[in-house]
């Protein structure tokens, strides 16, 4: 595999210089200047303009998704009523009155013994994180 | 002798970088972050499982090969759990300490749960014959007790020495059967680990109780609803008068509440680098001050420590034990255990022979009361 070297292209290069010296340059135009820089702003602009939403458009969208919010607020608060309303006391569990594996709570276990302590860590280790996706429990070695 | 030398150091000039790009593509790993991923993978135990597991690795059961290989010891947790336990990290459980006392601390329970299963599945490969499998199985147990003990609380330092005492136990029934060069091998490993989490760094990380009144009565004080909760929890569990309780956020009584608080932390702090004998009784009388302090929430939250101080010297005993096993193997005597002494009142050790045969170190004084420190050796 070879590099091309950069004078290579010397040749061609100067040929194209001579020519493009020799063709007579005209006086500088400002009126097709400024023509000119125009178009070429136009056709960037272009984009942007054919995107820009109107301001009635935009008012409508923001009434819309107001609208749809408000829907959905009203659909989740009274599901949320429902299940308040046929809550009955005795459904739920009595609170501890310890975190569970906390620091307090472990240190009220030791306060009773070792026994005390390791059969909570014990219980505490088949409470926490159950088991997880069977994928986990193929043998890798 | 001098072409071997320069052999040698070319190899090892050769070797060495690969080791080095080797660390760099596979730096060590937070072992606490490996050992959630091997939580992760873990069979569920039934409640029987569980205690059967437990009883076995505590030693409070004997060892059944045939009971051990119905409990799931062969699951990819394991392999996880060696991972985390080889690593030369720092172990970080990202203990949110700024919780206080209702900081969350479910590592502990599942770090208990698995070094059962390495202590067990070390048995099970004793009881095959396969030594140094189950010793590479009692060295991850080792690790994992400085790994428990990381938290630096009192709790994590009361796992860190359950496991660390499961795993010499398990050692010393079967090391009489080992021959010197792996027993002496043993000695060896157990010298190159980590040391243990002193009871004193635990009792360190015991500030955090304090640091979180104040912080909460600084912010509010009673009305705070966490703080509520604590101190139905501490009235509730220890029979206290909550008004009491309460009546310590008033910003006149915080104020000599936690001086207190805070003199009687430090001065048990520095009683617990104290040795045996000089530490006790300075420990039980910081203990009772604190039962009998005029406030209330030190008196409730003031930890038990006499226990903890006592255990972290009964450890190191049992390790004095098993290093005298592992020198002496089978040719221990009475005279030679008499050479090693207790960590506590430094009296030297003797041998008890059963009339099975078996052998136990014995330590002089019986800790805590009533009990014995020994270490059986042999089944």
């Amino acid at each position: 595999m070879s590099t091309p070297t950069p004078n290579e292209n010397q040749p061609m290069r100067e040929a194209l210089q001579r020519d493009a010296a020799s063709l007579p340059e005209p006086d500088f135009n400002p009126a097709l200047h400024y023509a000119t820089m125009r178009r070429v702003r136009g056709l960037a602009e272009t984009p942007t303009r054919r995107f820009r939403l109107s301001p009635a458009l935009a008012t409508t969208a923001a009434v819309l998704a107001l609208a749809a919010s408000l829907m959905l607020w009203q659909m989740r608060s009274s599901s949320d009523h429902e299940a308040a309303s046929n809550f009955q006391p005795g459904q739920l569990q009595p609170q501890p009155t310890m975190p569970l594996a906390s620091l307090l709570t472990y240190q009220a276990a030791a306060d009773k013994g070792d026994d005390a302590l390791f059969a909570l860590l014990d219980h505490d280790a088949r409470e926490l994180l159950p088991t997880s996706s069977p994928v986990f429990n193929a043998p890798l070695r | 002798m001098k072409k071997t030398i320069l052999t040698l150091s070319i190899a090892a000039l050769l070797i060495a970088p690969g080791l080095h790009a080797e660390d760099l593509k596979y730096p060590p790993i937070n072992p606490a972050l490996l050992y959630w991923q091997a939580a992760a993978q873990l069979p569920q135990l039934t409640e029987d499982q569980s205690n059967e597991l437990r009883e076995m690795a505590t030693g409070k059961e004997p060892f059944d090969a045939a009971r051990a290989a119905k409990l799931p010891l062969d699951n990819g947790s394991m392999r996880v759990l060696r991972q985390a336990a080889d690593s030369t990290a720092p172990c970080d459980w990202g203990l949110p300490l700024e919780d206080g006392p209702v900081m969350p601390l479910p590592h502990l329970a599942k770090l208990q749960q698995m070094s059962s299963m390495a202590i067990v599945k070390a048995k099970s490969l004793f009881a095959q014959d396969k030594v140094q499998e189950g010793m590479s199985w009692l060295v991850v147990a080792h690790c994992m007790a400085r790994h428990a003990g990381a938290g630096d609380l009192l709790i994590s330092h009361l796992v860190q020495d359950a496991i660390e005492v499961n795993a010499l136990r398990a050692a010393a029934l079967h090391c009489l059967g080992w021959n010197t060069e792996t027993r002496h091998g043993y000695a060896a490993m157990l010298e190159s680990l980590p040391p243990l989490h002193t009871a004193q760094d635990g009792l360190r990380g015991e500030r955090l109780f304090v640091d979180w009144v104040e912080r909460h009565f600084n912010a509010g004080g009673k009305s705070n609803a966490e703080v509520q909760a604590i101190i139905a929890s501490l009235t509730a569990e220890k029979g206290a008068e909550k008004e009491n309780v309460e009546a310590q956020f008033a910003p006149g009584a915080m104020a000599a509440t936690l001086t207190e608080w805070r003199s009687l932390q430090s001065r048990l702090e520095a009683a617990f680098g104290k040795p045996w004998t000089e530490g006790q009784a300075e420990i039980k009388a910081l203990t009772d001050e604190a039962i009998h302090s005029p406030h209330p929430l030190p008196r409730l939250a003031f930890p038990t420590t006499t226990g903890v101080f006592e255990k972290w010297f009964t450890v190191a005993t049992l390790h004095t034990m098993l290093e005298a096993a592992l020198e002496h193997g089978p040719q221990l005597d009475e005279a030679s255990a008499g050479t090693y002494r207790d960590a506590l009142e430094g009296e030297p050790l003797r041998l008890k022979k059963s009339d099975n045969g078996t052998l136990t170190l014995v330590a002089t004084h019986p800790h805590p009361a009533g009990k014995e420190i020994s270490l059986q050796l042999g089944k």
